[in-house]
Parts: C-alpha cells; sequence; structure tokens
C-alpha cells in the first residue's frame, strides 16, 4: 500500500516538476510571477485534446505541437504586452498576468466550455505490476517524457548561446545590456520557453486525466508552491520540489480524504513562505 | 472635474447632498435598481478596504473575499446562537481581525509577490475548510439565515441602507487613514520599503495594522452580505471572483487615493450589468483585458488623469499621458 502511494506520488510529481520548471524559469530570470502559467498549461491540454479527437494525431506527437504553440503565443505576449512594463514594481506585472489569466481562462471557457474533457488514449488502462503497485502505463510514460524535457531543458541552459544570454540577463541586466544582449528578444524567449513547458505539461495532463479550464488557476499556484519550496532559478529546484509535492498531495488524501488534496498544498506553501521562502535549492529570494 | 476635486467647502455640501439623495432612494424607487446598488455600495466598500493595504502600500492582496467569508459565516453562526445581528457582525468582524492578525504577522514579513500569493492560499484554504467542516458550516449544502418577517421592498431597502452606511464609514475611514502616520507610512512602504525601514518605520507592524483593520471590515461587509442573501455556501461566500472584481476595480479608479476605488466600483459595476446580457465568460473576458490595459496604459487608474494636471484635458495630452505611461517601465 505503501509502495502504491509512494510510487503514485512520484509519477505525479514528475509531473508537477515540469509545470514548476516553467514558472521558475521564467520567476529566476525576470522576477516575475506569471500567474497565466496554469493558463498555458491549460492551453497545452487542449491543444492535445483537440488534435487527437478533431485531427487523430497520436497524442504523443501532439506534444511538439503544443510546446511550438505555446512558446508562439508566450513569445508574443512577452515581447508586446509584458515587455512594457517588465521594470516596474511587482504588484504592476503581477496584475498583469493575473488579468492575463483571466483572459484566457475565459476565452478557452467561451470557445469550449467549462465541461471537463477526457482524451481517448491507446494504451489506456494498461498497467504494470511492480512488487503489488499498478502502475499505470500512460502515467509512467508521461513521468518519463517530464523528466526528460526537463533535463534537456536544464542542458539548453547551459550550453546554447540563448541559454547564456538568459543567465546573463538573470545576473545582472544592465551588464548584459552592454555586451550585446538583446534584453527585449531574451525576455521574450525565457517566457516562450517557460509557456513552451507549461504546454508540454499540458499535454501530458491531458493524456493522463480529465481537464478543464478552470484547472488553470490551481496549477498556477502549484506551480507557484513547488517553486517557493524546491527554489527558483535551478534546476533542482523544481523537480526536487515538484516530486516532494507529488507526493506530500497523494499521502495527504490518503489520510485526509480527498476534500484536502489541494489544501495539503496551499498549506505547505504557507509554512515555507513563513519560514523559508527561499527553498531548498533557491539561488534568490525574490 | 479639476475645480470639483479641489472644491472644498463646496465639495463637502455637494457630497453631502449626494448622500442624501442616496439614502431617500429606495423608497423613491423599488425592485432590481435597489439590488444592484446595494451590490454596487458593496463592491465600493470593498474596494476601499482592499485600497489601505493593496492601493496605499502596493501589497495585491488576492484573498480578500476570505475575510469577507469569515464574516458572513460568523455572523451566520453566532445569530443562530441567538444573538442580535448587529453584535454578530461586530464580533464575526474582531473573529476576522484576531484570524488577520494571526496570519497577517507571518505573511506580511513577506514581499510583494509571494504575499499576493499566500493571500490566495488562505482565502482558498478557507474554502475548503468551511466545504469540509459539515459540523460548523453546514458545507456544500450551505447556509441559511432567517429571512426577515417583512416585505421585499423593505428589506431590500434595508439592506441598501445598511450597504450604504458601510460604504460611508470606510470611506471616511479611509480619508482618515490616509491623512494619518499609518497611510503615509503604508505609502513610504511603496514608494521604497527598504528606505522605509532604513527611516526607522516599523513596517511589519504597519502593514498588520493595515491588515487587521482591512479584515475586521471586511467580515463587516460579509455579515451584512450574508444576511442579506440570506443562503450562503462555500462557493459564494469565499468566491474568489470577488477578490479579482475588487481588484480591478481599485486599478480602474486609482489606487492609492480616496475615490478612486469608489469611481472604480460605480464604472466597474455598470459595465458588468451591461455586459451581463452576454455569457459571464465574455464579461470576464473583457475584465481581464481591461486589467491588462489599465495596468499598462494607467497603473496610477483613471484619476491619473484628472489629477495633477496642469493643462486642458484633450486627445493630445491624452494620448502624451498613456505614452508616458508606457515608456517608464518597458525593456
Amino acid at each position: 500500500m505503501a509502495l502504491q502511494m509512494l510510487i503514485s506520488g512520484l509519477l505525479l510529481g514528475g509531473m508537477y516538476a515540469l509545470i514548476a520548471s516553467g514558472f521558475s524559469i521564467v520567476n529566476g530570470v525576470m522576477k516575475l510571477f506569471n500567474f497565466s502559467h496554469g493558463a498555458f498549461v491549460m492551453l497545452g491540454a487542449y491543444v492535445t485534446f483537440w488534435s487527437t479527437v478533431k485531427l487523430g494525431i497520436n497524442p504523443i506527437l501532439s506534444i511538439p505541437i503544443s510546446m511550438i504553440l505555446m512558446f508562439a503565443i508566450g513569445y508574443i505576449v512577452q515581447k508586446y504586452i509584458i515587455n512594457l512594463i517588465v521594470k516596474a514594481p511587482t504588484y504592476m506585472t503581477l496584475i498583469l498576468t493575473f488579468g492575463l489569466n483571466m483572459l484566457l481562462v475565459n476565452i478557452a471557457l467561451v470557445l469550449w466550455t467549462g465541461d471537463v474533457r477526457s482524451t481517448p488514449m491507446p494504451l489506456a488502462g494498461m498497467r504494470l505490476n511492480l512488487y503489488g503497485a499498478s502502475i499505470p502505463v500512460i502515467r509512467l510514460i508521461a513521468f518519463i517524457i517530464s523528466i526528460l524535457v526537463t533535463i534537456i531543458l536544464n542542458l539548453m541552459m547551459g550550453k546554447t548561446s540563448f541559454g547564456r544570454s538568459i543567465n546573463a540577463a538573470r545576473m545582472d541586466l544592465d551588464a548584459a545590456k552592454l555586451v550585446g544582449v538583446n534584453i527585449s528578444n531574451t525576455y521574450a524567449l525565457t517566457f516562450g520557453i517557460g509557456t513552451a513547458l507549461a504546454g508540454c505539461a499540458g499535454s501530458l495532463i491531458a493524456m493522463v486525466g480529465a481537464i478543464s479550464p478552470s484547472m488553470a488557476s490551481l496549477y498556477s499556484i502549484k506551480a507557484f508552491a513547488i517553486c517557493i519550496l524546491g527554489g527558483s532559478g535551478s534546476m533542482m529546484g523544481p523537480l526536487v520540489g515538484g516530486i516532494i509535492i507529488g507526493l506530500l498531495e497523494t499521502f495527504g488524501v490518503a489520510v485526509l480524504g480527498a476534500g484536502y488534496q489541494e489544501a495539503v498544498s496551499f498549506s505547505v506553501l504557507l509554512i515555507l513562505l513563513i519560514f523559508r521562502p527561499k527553498g531548498i535549492f533557491g539561488k534568490e529570494l525574490y | 472635474m479639476k475645480a470639483f476635486l479641489t472644491g472644498g467647502k463646496q465639495k463637502s455640501i455637494l457630497l453631502i447632498m449626494a448622500i442624501c439623495v442616496l439614502a431617500v432612494f429606495p423608497y423613491v424607487k423599488t425592485g432590481y435598481i435597489v439590488r444592484f446598488m446595494t451590490t454596487l455600495f458593496m463592491y465600493a466598500a470593498l474596494s476601499q478596504i482592499w485600497n489601505i493595504l493593496g492601493g496605499f502600500a502596493g501589497y495585491i492582496s488576492l484573498g480578500l473575499v476570505g475575510f469577507v467569508g469569515i464574516g458572513a459565516y460568523g455572523t451566520g453562526i453566532i445569530m443562530a446562537v441567538g444573538l442580535n445581528m448587529y453584535v454578530a457582525i461586530l464580533l464575526s468582524g474582531l473573529i476576522a481581525a484576531l484570524v488577520a492578525m494571526i496570519v497577517g504577522m507571518p505573511i506580511l514579513r513577506l514581499r510583494a509577490g509571494y504575499y499576493s500569493i499566500a493571500t490566495y492560499a488562505v482565502s482558498f484554504i478557507l474554502w475548503q475548510l468551511s466545504n469540509n467542516l459539515i459540523w460548523l458550516t453546514g458545507g456544500g449544502m450551505g447556509f441559511r439565515f432567517k429571512i426577515a418577517n417583512a416585505g421585499i421592498d423593505r428589506i431590500n431597502a434595508y439592506y441598501y441602507l445598511n450597504m450604504l452606511g458601510i460604504v460611508i464609514i470606510i470611506s471616511i475611514l479611509c480619508m482618515i487613514i490616509s491623512k494619518s502616520s499609518l497611510g503615509y507610512g503604508l505609502m513610504a512602504i511603496k514608494e521604497d520599503e527598504d528606505a522605509a525601514n532604513v527611516l526607522g518605520i516599523n513596517t511589519t507592524v504597519f502593514k498588520v495594522v493595515a491588515f487587521t483593520i482591512s479584515g475586521f471590515f471586511a467580515a463587516i461587509v460579509g455579515g451584512i452580505y450574508g444576511n442579506w442573501l440570506t443562503f450562503i455556501d462555500p462557493a459564494s461566500a469565499f468566491d474568489s471572483n470577488l477578490s479579482v472584481m475588487v481588484i480591478i476595480m481599485a486599478m480602474v479608479g486609482a489606487v492609492g487615493t480616496v475615490a478612486g476605488p469608489l469611481l472604480g466600483a460605480v464604472l466597474i459595476s455598470i459595465i458588468s450589468e451591461v455586459l451581463w446580457n452576454n455569457f459571464l465568460f465574455v464579461h470576464q473576458m473583457f475584465l481581464g483585458v481591461i486589467l491588462i490595459l489599465i495596468v499598462i496604459f494607467l497603473p496610477k487608474g483613471i484619476m491619473d488623469i484628472f489629477m495633477h494636471r496642469e493643462e486642458k484635458l484633450s486627445p493630445r495630452s491624452l494620448a502624451r499621458i498613456l505614452g508616458e505611461n508606457i515608456s517608464k517601465f518597458r525593456v
């Protein structure tokens, strides 16, 4: 029984880690709290849903599609909207992304209604058996993809030139400008990467469970909680944080009942904020 | 408009006349519009309350509805024990103030973004608690208040006047705060919290005081709200939409002023009412767009156009103001 919960928690945590990675990059580099992160997760999920249902594309192939689409939207949003107020006091960017969230979620509600949707998956219902614990194959695949994408992302950030310019912008904005980094582009790129990750995570969520527009706010908050726990701006942070939160939620539901699933994450979030806002691997406080 | 803002004595007389007109209104014209106005007053009051910490100090609370819910449920539960409505409202206000103090002390040590998420988390947890503590709140089945034994017009008028009273009280309170050392301290925090700390302002104390005051009055509004609706359930009492609307109203009006949130509340209520004929979702979409536009073009709210301007208002000067606002923070 404990093994089952452990494995379920791990699988859930891997996906959470992916959601949080996108949030963490944007937060770490631009000090931006993207309240609309969950909305991009939701949009990615719907891309997968509709491409599977309407176009018959294999859900796994829809992941690159949703990532590219979300990247594009994110890039444009950052370059032409958020860049206008990036240097403003935090509360202004907060409210902006908040409004963006409202906009995106309600566009989704208007277009696709609030009905809960479930993506028809090949391999649905197949399970592996490991010492008495039952592992749904789809969740395992989602977990593996999450971890792979997270690792690839972080390699990219370290090795490629745009990864370096993103890091430069994070370390010292003016110095980066002096050495010729195009800040507007770099920020747009960063945000785009963040939303692409969100889209990927959303696609995986669509593969694994049911989706609806109202999931957006929930995932924004969870991403935030995980980044607080693990620390923003690092690779291990969201990964470790995600897995811990995944485990906490799974065990929490077992102990307290399903009605308290979110309350567990939120309580953890609050406790962390009070005692250690920097998180486990955090590089900066804010 | 400029003359109106700086009028002084004339302004006070006009204001008192306006209040008298408003007070008599529900006896002159009854029906839906009285309920609409009551809702408007409620939002205006909540925007003012939010403004204390959000507008003056720049600490955006996303969870104001949490205290409204405490007020609504608290009042209901205390009234069920047998106490008079106003006593119950006051008591639930005190409970909310206590909660605010306890919750506020840790989370107000955080900086802006973290604080906002914490407030959302708090209101969310309160929602889940009220959902799950069925023995206390009735859970998803909701909580019923006693329905008064009077005609609908009289009841509408009664709550209209209550809400009007609250709005007036809170506006006066905000005016007092804005001219007091608390207000100046909060505004200093908004400008530069580190500098304020260095100058000897104990920022945490100021923030906690403001937070406690907000919690107290939000609960009072919640108590009236609950009694007015006579039925509340966790989803409606802790509806995060309310927190959002309040923020929009305060931002559109002008954060950090006294008249701003009132103006914003009136504007947004009217716009919402007009858009209500469409889907709820289109109306929310529109509000999202408004929020984005306001943050980009008029971060100080609509009042920014009118205040501190020496030149006459014209399309040209408006364009100039908007242009200024865009170029300040871009990258």
